[in-house]
C-alpha cells in the first residue's frame, strides 16, 4: 500500500494524475473541513524543520527523509477541499491517524 | 413460448429462479470448463459459487461464475475453455503428459536457451487461461458511492440476518451485503423458512440497507470493505465488521473426484430442491455429516436413484428408509471421462466393490468460508471484526448460527478469527487438491521434497490457492498437507489471505475513477472550426498545427499569428507579505522589479533543482500576477501555499488560471494589429519588453504581457475566458490584411527552440540546476535567502557533471530524434532533448545534456541515424535565431 501512496502522492503533486483512485481506505482528518477520503488529498512529505544553518543538518534535512516504518507526522494537501495544508501524525504501517494535530 | 438464452449455438430454456449453471444442466451440459492446465472436463461442483468449475462465458464477459448468475432470456453464454472447443479439446492430452508438466516445469523447461522463453510463453498462454477479456469496448464503469455505518454485515444468512436485526435493535445503521439474494441456495425446508422470516424482518427495518448479488471485494486499512454490488461499488468505511460469511462443503480429493458428476452436498441439493433439475439418475452418496445424510431425502424426492449412502455408524439410523447403508466405507476412486460412471468404494474393513452410478455426492464436513474474516482480523482496526455462525462453528445448527448472530449484532460475542480454527481435513493421498491450477496430491510432494516446505511458500511455487476459488476449496488442504508432512502447526499455517476474496471485474474497480481529468480552453470549438489537429498534452486538449505548421511559423516569424496560451497556470498574490513570500520561494530579485515590469523566473525546490518556470508581473500596490506552465499550475499553488503557510506570512494566493483565458499576438506586426483595435499607447518606450499594461483590445479589458518566448514582438493577452471567442475573432479578423494565421505547439516547438528556451520537462532532469541549464542568469546569488539557495551553494562546490547545450548538425542532414546519444567517440557524450530542422537556419539544431569527461565537455560530436550513418553536430552558443534580442525588443 505504502508504493500505491506515494505513487499517488507523486501524481498528484505532479499535477500529472488522469485518473483519481479510491481503493484506499485511509481517511484524513483535515482540521478545517473535518473527515474526509484520502482522494482528497495531496501529500506533503514528513514535517522536516524549516531551516538549519548547520550544513550538515540542513543537507539531512533537505535529502535525508526518514522514511521510518511507524508513526511519522506529515503533511497533507487538502486539494479536493479547503486547499490548505495541515500536519497529521499517522502510522505509515498501519495507516491510523495517531494524532490529527490541526493546522500547521 | 418459453424464455430461453444461447448458448453455443442452440437455444436452452429458462425456468423461474434459475441460474446458467441450473438451466444449462436441465439442457444436458454437463461440461463446463476445461481445467487450467491438464485440461480435464469439469463440471457442476459446488453450486454456491466457491468452486471455479462453472466458469463460463456469459454475454462476452469471460469466467463467470455461471451457479450464482441468474439466467435471463436473450443471454449468449458459451464456453471459452478447449481447444477446439470444451466438449471436444485436443489439449486433453495434457492429461497424459501431467507427469511430464511438474510445478513450474515452464520455469525450468523454456528458460534456456534463453531466447526461447518468450516463444514457448505464447504457446502456453494461449494453451491455458480462463478466457478471452473483451477488450473491443472499453467497459462501462459503474458508478461508486460512499457508505459509513455503524456496523456492516457481510453475508445474510442466518448468522448475518439475525446480527443485522441485533445491530440495528440497538440503533446501529446497518449495511447488509450478500453475493447471493436472501435464501436463495436453499431448498425450501426448515432452515429457509427461518431465513425468510428473518429477512423480511430486516428489510423491514430502515436501519438496516440489504443488498443482494452484492460481493464484497475484501477488506483494507482502516476496515474499509468495497462492496461490488449488481450495478456499482459500495465504498463502506463501517464502525465495525461482522463476518457471517457460513461456511462451505468441503472439497472432496479423490482420484477422480474433479470428473463432471461428482457433487458436493449442498449443491447437489440446491440443484434438486430450488432449481428442481435432478443431479443425476443414479447417486452414491458419500456423507460424514448429519447435513448430509439430510439431503437424501431431498435427493430422492426429486427422482434421483440412491445407488448406496456411505456413512459413519452413528449417522446409519437417519438414513431414510430403502437406501442401501454402508457404514465406514469410503470411495477412493470415481471412473468415467465425461461423466462419472462408476465410484470404487473401500468398504470396511478392507473389502473393495464397484458400483455403477453417475453421480457421487460427498458431505464430507464444513470448512469456514472465512477469507474475509481472516483479512479483517489481521489489521488494526478500532472495533475488532467479529465472526458469526457457520464461518466460527462450521455445520453449527440453525439455532447456534442465529444466537451467534444476535450476540455478534448486539456486540457480545467475542469470537475472532484467531480463536475459531477450525479441524483441518485428513490429507487424501490422491486427486486434484487444487481445481483451479491443477495441482495433484503428487505435485505437492514433488514440490515438497524440491524443498518448500511451509504453505506459505508451497503456495507461492504450487499456485495452490492463488486461483479464482481463492483457496475457498484447496486452503485447508494445503495447510493440513504441510502439517502432516512437517508436523509444524507453524508452517502450515493458513495461508495470508488477501483481498480480491472474490474475483472482480475491472469495471468494479474503474468504478471509483470518477473523475477524467480532460480539460478544454474557451476557444476549443474555435481550434476545430479550424480545423486544428488536437491532442493532449498533459491533462489539456491544445492545437499542435492548423494544418501547415511551416506557414504557421513563418507567419510568426514574418507577418502575425496568435496562439492560446490559456492553459498556462495564472496566479494573484496579494497580502501585506506578498512580496516577502516570492522574494523567499523565487531565486530572482523582487524587490527591484517595478511596478508594470515582468521578470523570467525559474522555480526551486530546497534541494536547488528546478521545477518550474514562468513570469512574475509586479502589480500596483504591492500585488503580484504570476504565470507558471501549464501541467505545473496546480503543483506551484499548492507550494506557494505550502510555504506562506510554513513561513506563517499573510499572502493570499488567488488561482486564476481557469477564470482567464490567454492569448499570444506575436511576430514582427503584432503592434501593428493591436494598434487597429486598441487606442493605448503600445510604442516600445511606453510599453517596453518585459513590461504588461491594462489596455483593451476590441473593446475587451486585457492584462497585456510583453513577452519573448518565440522570439518576435509579443504580446500576451490575459483577459475573462468568457471573451476569449470573442477576443480570437476580433484579431483574426483584424489582423486578415496582415496575413494572420494561428499557430499552434508544432510551430511553437521551433520557434522556442531557435531561441534556445527550454521546455521544463522535456529539455530538464529532476536534478536540473540553474547551473546545470546554463541559466545562472536567473539566479540572484547575493540575495540572503531563498529555497534553494544553500543547496546551490553547496553544489557550487563541486564541478558540474552534466549541462544543457545548445547543438547543431551539419547542413543537409536529417534532424536526428530527441532522445538520440551523443557519441565522442565510442563514449556516449550526451543525449538529445529537442531536435528539429531550423527554417532559419537551414539545418538541425536542439538542446542536449553534456555529459563530461574528466571534467571536461566535447565540443563535436556525432549522432546515430539508424543502423550506420552518423550525423556530425557541434555545441554552439544559444539562441541561434536573434542572438541579440533585437527583435522581440521592437
Amino acid at each position: 500500500m505504502p508504493l500505491i501512496l506515494r505513487y499517488l502522492a507523486a501524481a498528484k503533486a505532479g499535477g500529472t494524475a488522469q485518473w483519481r483512485f479510491l481503493q484506499l481506505g485511509l481517511r484524513i482528518p483535515c482540521p478545517h473541513c473535518g473527515l474526509r477520503e484520502y482522494s482528497e488529498f495531496g501529500f506533503g512529505g514528513e514535517v522536516r524543520e524549516l531551516d538549519s544553518p548547520d550544513p550538515d543538518r540542513d543537507f539531512d534535512r533537505v535529502y535525508l527523509n526518514d522514511n521510518a516504518p511507524g508513526p511519522q507526522t506529515e503533511r497533507w494537501f487538502h486539494a479536493y477541499g479547503c486547499r490548505r495544508w495541515f500536519a497529521i501524525t499517522r502510522d505509515t504501517v498501519t495507516n491510523q491517524i495517531l494524532d490529527p494535530a490541526g493546522a500547521a | 413460448m418459453s424464455d430461453a438464452f444461447d448458448f453455443e449455438g442452440r437455444r436452452v430454456p429458462i425456468r423461474d429462479g434459475d441460474s446458467v449453471a441450473s438451466a444449462l444442466y436441465r439442457d444436458g451440459v454437463r461440461t463446463f470448463n476445461r481445467s487450467h492446465k491438464s485440461h480435464r472436463r469439469r463440471g457442476l461442483y459446488c453450486m454456491t459459487g466457491d468452486c471455479p468449475n462453472c466458469l463460463i462465458n456469459v454475454d462476452g464477459m469471460p469466467a463467470v461464475r455461471s451457479c450464482c448468475t441468474p439466467a435471463r432470456a436473450g443471454m449468449s453464454v458459451k464456453r471459452e475453455t478447449g481447444r477446439p472447443s470444451a466438449d471436444v479439446d485436443l489439449l486433453a492430452i495434457n492429461d497424459y503428459l501431467h507427469a511430464l508438466m511438474p510445478v513450474g516445469f515452464y520455469h525450468k523447461a523454456f528458460i534456456k536457451p534463453r531466447f526461447s522463453w518468450p516463444i514457448f510463453e505464447k504457446l502456453i498462454r494461449k494453451a491455458t487461461g480462463l478466457g478471452a477479456l473483451p477488450v473491443e469496448h472499453a467497459p462501462a464503469p459503474k458508478p461508486a458511492r460512499h457508505l459509513h455505518p455503524d456496523t456492516l454485515v457481510i453475508g445474510a444468512g442466518v448468522a448475518g440476518l439475525a446480527a443485522a436485526r441485533a445491530a440495528a435493535a440497538r440503533g446501529d445503521s446497518v449495511v447488509l451485503c450478500d453475493e447471493h439474494t436472501i435464501g436463495e441456495k436453499l431448498a425450501p425446508g426448515h432452515t429457509r423458512d427461518r431465513i425468510e422470516a428473518l429477512g423480511a424482518e430486516v428489510r423491514a427495518d430502515d436501519r438496516v440497507q440489504v443488498f443482494e448479488r452484492a460481493v464484497a471485494i475484501g477488506v483494507y486499512e482502516g476496515g474499509f470493505v468495497p462492496i461490488a454490488a449488481a450495478d456499482e461499488l459500495l465504498q463502506v468505511h463501517p464502525g465495525r465488521i461482522i463476518v457471517a460469511t457460513g461456511a462451505v462443503e468441503a472439497h472432496a480429493v479423490f482420484e477422480g473426484s474433479d470428473v463432471p458428476g461428482v457433487f458436493l452436498a449442498r449443491g447437489a441439493a440446491r440443484l434438486a430442491g430450488v432449481h428442481g433439475v435432478v443431479p443425476g439418475k443414479r447417486a452414491v452418496v458419500f456423507a460424514r455429516t448429519r447435513e448430509g445424510v439430510d439431503h437424501l431425502a431431498t435427493l430422492r424426492d426429486s427422482g434421483v436413484e440412491i445407488a448406496a449412502a456411505l456413512v459413519p455408524a452413528e449417522l446409519a439410523a437417519c438414513v431414510p428408509d430403502g437406501i442401501e447403508v454402508l457404514t465406514g466405507a469410503t470411495v477412493i476412486r470415481a471412473r468415467g471421462r465425461k461423466q462419472v460412471r462408476s465410484v470404487q468404494v473401500q468398504t470396511a474393513p478392507s473389502g473393495e466393490r464397484s458400483i455403477a452410478c453417475d453421480t457421487v455426492i460427498a458431505a464430507l464436513g464444513m470448512s469456514p468460508r472465512d477469507g474475509l474474516l481472516r483479512m479483517a482480523a489481521e489489521l488494526p482496526l478500532d472495533t475488532a471484526p467479529v465472526g458469526a455462525g457457520e464461518v466460527i462453528d462450521p455445520g453449527c445448527s440453525l439455532e447456534a448460527a442465529e444466537s451467534s448472530g444476535t450476540r455478534a449484532g448486539r456486540g457480545e460475542a467475542g469470537v475472532d478469527a484467531e480463536t475459531s480454527v477450525s479441524v483441518l481435513p485428513d490429507v487424501p493421498e490422491c486427486g486434484y487438491v487444487c481445481l483451479c491450477e491443477d495441482v495433484r496430491v503428487d505435485d505437492l510432494e514433488k514440490a515438497f521434497e524440491e524443498g518448500f516446505r511451509s504453505s506459505q511458500i508451497l503456495k507461492r511455487y504450487t499456485t495452490t490457492t492463488m486461483g479464482p476459488c481463492q483457496g475457498a476449496m484447496c486452503g485447508h488442504l494445503l495447510a493440513a498437507f504441510v502439517q502432516k508432512r512437517t508436523g509444524s502447526a507453524a508452517q502450515g499455517a493458513r495461508t495470508t489471505p488477501r483481498p480480491p476474496a472474490r474475483t472482480v471485474t475491472l469495471e468494479s474497480f474503474a468504478g471509483a475513477a470518477h473523475e477524467l481529468v480532460e480539460k478544454r480552453t474557451a476557444l476549443h470549438e474555435r481550434h476545430l472550426e479550424m480545423g486544428a489537429k488536437l491532442a493532449r498534452s498533459g491533462a489539456w486538449f491544445r492545437p499542435y498545427n492548423y494544418g501547415d505548421w511551416k506557414a504557421e511559423y513563418r507567419a510568426v516569424r514574418e507577418a502575425v499569428s496568435i496562439m492560446d496560451v490559456s492553459t498556462l497556470g495564472k496566479f494573484l498574490i496579494g497580502g501585506t507579505d506578498a512580496s516577502a513570500l516570492l522574494d523567499r520561494v523565487y531565486p530572482c530579485r523582487i524587490d527591484n522589479l517595478a511596478a508594470g515590469r515582468n521578470r523570467y523566473a525559474l522555480m526551486l525546490g530546497e534541494a536547488g533543482y528546478v521545477f518550474d518556470d514562468g513570469l512574475i508581473c509586479a502589480l500596483e500596490g504591492g500585488r503580484y500576477y504570476i504565470t507558471t506552465t501549464s501541467g505545473g499550475a496546480s503543483g506551484v499553488e499548492a507550494w506557494l501555499r505550502d510555504w506562506a503557510d510554513r513561513w506563517a506570512l499573510h499572502a493570499y494566493i488567488a488561482d486564476q488560471s481557469a477564470a482567464l483565458g490567454a492569448i499570444v499576438v506575436a511576430g514582427p506586426r503584432a503592434r501593428d494589429l493591436l494598434t487597429t483595435l486598441c487606442s493605448d499607447a503600445l510604442d516600445a518606450e511606453s510599453f517596453p519588453y518585459m513590461a504588461h499594461r491594462e489596455i483593451a483590445v476590441a473593446g475587451i479589458g486585457c492584462r497585456a504581457l510583453r513577452v519573448g518566448f518565440v522570439g518576435e514582438l509579443a504580446y500576451e493577452l490575459h483577459h475573462p475566458r468568457s471573451r476569449s471567442v470573442e477576443l480570437w475573432d476580433a484579431l483574426l479578423d483584424a489582423g486578415k490584411s496582415l496575413g494572420i494565421r494561428p499557430h499552434g505547439l508544432d510551430a511553437l516547438e521551433l520557434l522556442r527552440l531557435e531561441k534556445g528556451h527550454i521546455y521544463i520537462g522535456q529539455d530538464t532532469m529532476p536534478d536540473a540546476t540553474p547551473t546545470k541549464l546554463g541559466m545562472d542568469w536567473a539566479v540572484a546569488s547575493g540575495k540572503p535567502a531563498f529555497l534553494g539557495k544553500r543547496a546551490l551553494e553547496r553544489m557550487a562546490a563541486h564541478p558540474i557533471e552534466r549541462r544543457l547545450v545548445g547543438v547543431a548538425f551539419e547542413r543537409g542532414s536529417p534532424a536526428p530524434e530527441p532522445g538520440a546519444p551523443l557519441f565522442d567517440g565510442e563514449r556516449i557524450a550526451g543525449r538529445l532533448t529537442s531536435c528539429m530542422d531550423s527554417l532559419s537556419e537551414g539545418r538541425a539544431i536542439g538542446l542536449a545534456w553534456s555529459y563530461a569527461e574528466a571534467g571536461a565537455f566535447c565540443s563535436a560530436f556525432e549522432v546515430k541515424l539508424g543502423s550506420a550513418a552518423r550525423v556530425r553536430g557541434s555545441v554552439v552558443p544559444t539562441p541561434f535565431y536573434d542572438p541579440k534580442g533585437e527583435k522581440l525588443r521592437a
